[in-house]
């Protein structure tokens, strides 16, 4: 699997970069602003974008919605530092495959990754307000 | 120049956002690669499994500290009490309620929100207990757990000297009853 990182701190995609090192999801790119992303995404033809949503000036969630529009043939994974409903529901309406906090382990980004490729049922790790969840789930 | 402490706040937030969650992050993601060698011994790796629990423990710390920061304040406290304890307490047997209810000025709610986290993450680490009582009042809020007790002697251990200086800003003032029944800490305002 290819795997392009979208993040504007260089010490999240290294790392995450190199905790994916032996794993089937090879990251075969980085960028670190919306632009970037937009020229990985073309030329690298990635099957899977890791994506931060705050990209310096730009965000994430817009580039993933462009992306879709323009027929990108790739899954979206929201890798963020937020962990409110609110920003959940947007990345999912812009059309994430799943969304997943930073705070998490490498072995349950891998496990969101592995079901992202396998279903096309929206995934999610990391934990969300208790209260918040239960809005999202009503 | 815009310096009102909802700026600040809001600066200290992006701080924190684009630093030290992020640097704590991807040292959660190099832990993440050392674990997966399998070149290491099994006793090592459960060390290091529990090193990578205290840090998600601290992204997430941080991240709650983030979203604190960025809250409109007009929630009640009771309500905001709520949110943060659900998530301290998340992934932990501990059960808890928050009864009663209470006014305060916005100057002194920030110091006691903090201050109900921090004994409540104590009372996570070091009691021992199953059940959390929060009870809220205009002159105080008493939380009660039903752990081993033996705070006392240990308060400063335990790190709420931190607790104890901040809540001296606010005019408030931290005392604690604890035995084997349990922990009884009180703060007075």
């Amino acid at each position: 699997m290819k795997l392009a990182i979208i993040d504007d701190h260089s010490l999240i995609r290294s790392g995450v970069s190199s905790a994916l090192a032996n794993t089937e999801f090879k990251v075969v790119a980085e960028a670190a602003s919306v632009k970037e992303g937009e020229a990985v995404i073309n030329s690298y033809k990635p099957d899977i974008c890791l994506i931060d949503i705050n990209l310096g000036t730009g965000n994430g969630i817009d580039l993933i919605r462009q992306s879709i529009a323009t027929g990108i043939d790739a899954k979206f994974v929201v890798l963020t530092m937020h962990d409110d409903s609110e920003t959940l529901e947007r990345a999912k309406q812009a059309g994430a495959a799943a969304y997943v906090t930073k705070s998490v382990p490498i072995e349950q980004l891998i496990q969101v990754l592995s079901a992202v490729t396998q279903s096309n049922s929206f995934s999610k790790a990391g934990q969300l307000k208790r209260q918040l969840l239960k809005e999202i789930l009503a | 120049m815009n310096s009102s402490p909802n700026s600040e706040r809001t600066r200290i937030a992006r701080e924190l956002h684009d630093g030290l969650a992020q640097e704590l992050a991807s040292l959660g993601y190099r832990l993440d690669q050392i674990i997966g060698n399998s070149n290491l011994d099994n006793k090592n790796r459960y060390l290091l499994r529990e090193l990578r629990f205290t840090i998600t423990g601290l992204v997430n710390q941080v991240r709650d500290e983030i979203f604190e920061l960025r809250t409109n304040s007009s929630k009640a406290l009771k309500q905001q009490l709520d949110d943060q304890i659900s998530v301290l307490l998340s992934g932990s047997d501990i059960d808890y309620e928050i009864t009663g209810d209470l006014e305060i000025d916005n100057n002194k709610r920030f110091e006691l929100i903090r201050a109900v986290r921090e004994i409540i993450i104590n009372a996570r680490r070091h009691s021992g207990c199953s059940h959390i009582v929060i009870n809220l009042s205009n002159e105080k809020i008493i939380i009660t757990d039903n752990g081993l007790g033996g705070i006392s002697e240990k308060t400063n251990s335990y790190g709420l000297t931190g607790v104890q200086e901040r809540l001296t800003l606010i005019g408030a003032l931290l005392s604690s009853e604890s035995n084997s029944a349990g922990t009884k800490m009180i703060i007075k305002f």
